[in-house]
């Protein structure tokens, strides 16, 4: 009779534990770059980039644009920024990026780069759209 | 000895051009309005006084119904019906454009600028009714000649 009220007693225990584990929203995303098409014409538009709001204050990215169809002999996709540059770095106050630098043709896209939150590896950002 | 008599009533015609002068300004104004939001539709995320027009429908369908309300008041004629029809929409769109700026932000020049076109072009709308129920006969006796209380 002990055992089966305590064996009763575990199961709800870990049923409830599950309940609250699954009802604990998954971590937040972690600070990503966020593209704003404004001025928007046919073949172009110009960005504005922000961080996301997950971004601390002193955070900065590095950012660049890049092509998503023209590809140098190597395969690596074509960027317009000098290579001594290499990229733009992008906070919430400043930024390095050249203002005419922002219109993007359609065929391109900005992407980022940390080397804790993405490892290195170049990420496209996030595009936003005045939608419901 | 200065002359007393009352100004002579301003003719029809200068009340038809002000109509007409009052419907290219509104038609110009929803112009501008519908391109500005066709060329930047992502405003309400940069702006915060913008930030309620994208929580109904998407931000550019307020620049497609801001163009056809344009075209409608330039193209369709002021006579009745179609009059009333394009003077309701206008009014409609106004008033809609200025909530919406008053709940985004408040109270702003933006919602008090589009609620003085929503005015505008509810006068426009009042004065097509009225010159088409001048022309109804039943109209005329009992409401013209008789008095608003009947006579």
């Amino acid at each position: 009779m002990r055992t089966s009220l305590l064996l009763l007693a575990l199961l709800a225990g870990a049923t409830h534990a599950r309940a609250v584990l699954s009802s604990i929203p998954p971590t937040p995303l972690a600070c990503r770059l966020q593209v704003i098409p404004d001025y928007t014409l046919i073949f172009a538009y110009r960005a504005v980039l922000r961080l996301s709001p997950e971004c601390g204050f002193s955070q900065t990215l590095r950012v660049r644009k890049s092509s998503t169809t023209s590809v140098k002999r190597n395969g690596a996709p074509y960027q317009p920024i000098r290579p001594e540059v290499g990229a733009w770095a992008l906070g919430h106050l400043a930024s390095t990026v050249p203002g005419n630098q922002n219109w993007t043709s359609r065929s391109w896209r900005w992407e980022f780069n940390d080397l804790v939150l993405t490892k290195g590896r170049w990420i496209a950002g996030e595009v936003l759209y005045a939608r419901p | 000895m200065p002359d007393r008599r009352p100004p002579a009533p301003l003719e029809p015609v200068f009340w038809r051009a002000a109509a007409w002068s009052l419907r290219v300004h509104l038609a110009v104004i929803y112009l501008c309005f519908g391109v500005m939001v066709l060329a930047r539709n992502n405003i309400p995320l940069l702006f915060k006084s913008y930030s309620h027009f994208d929580d109904l429908v998407p931000f550019w369908w307020w620049g497609a119904a801001s163009l056809v309300v344009s075209v409608g008041l330039l193209v369709i004629p002021t006579r009745v019906p179609w009059g009333l029809l394009t003077t309701l929409l206008s009014m409609t769109l106004s008033f809609t454009i200025g909530a919406t700026f008053v709940q985004g932000g408040g109270l702003l020049p933006g919602a008090i600028l589009f609620f003085i076109f929503g005015l505008g072009s509810g006068a426009l709308f009042t004065r097509a009714l009225w010159m088409y129920a001048v022309q109804v006969r039943w109209f005329r006796e009992h409401v013209i000649e008789k008095g608003v209380n009947g006579g």
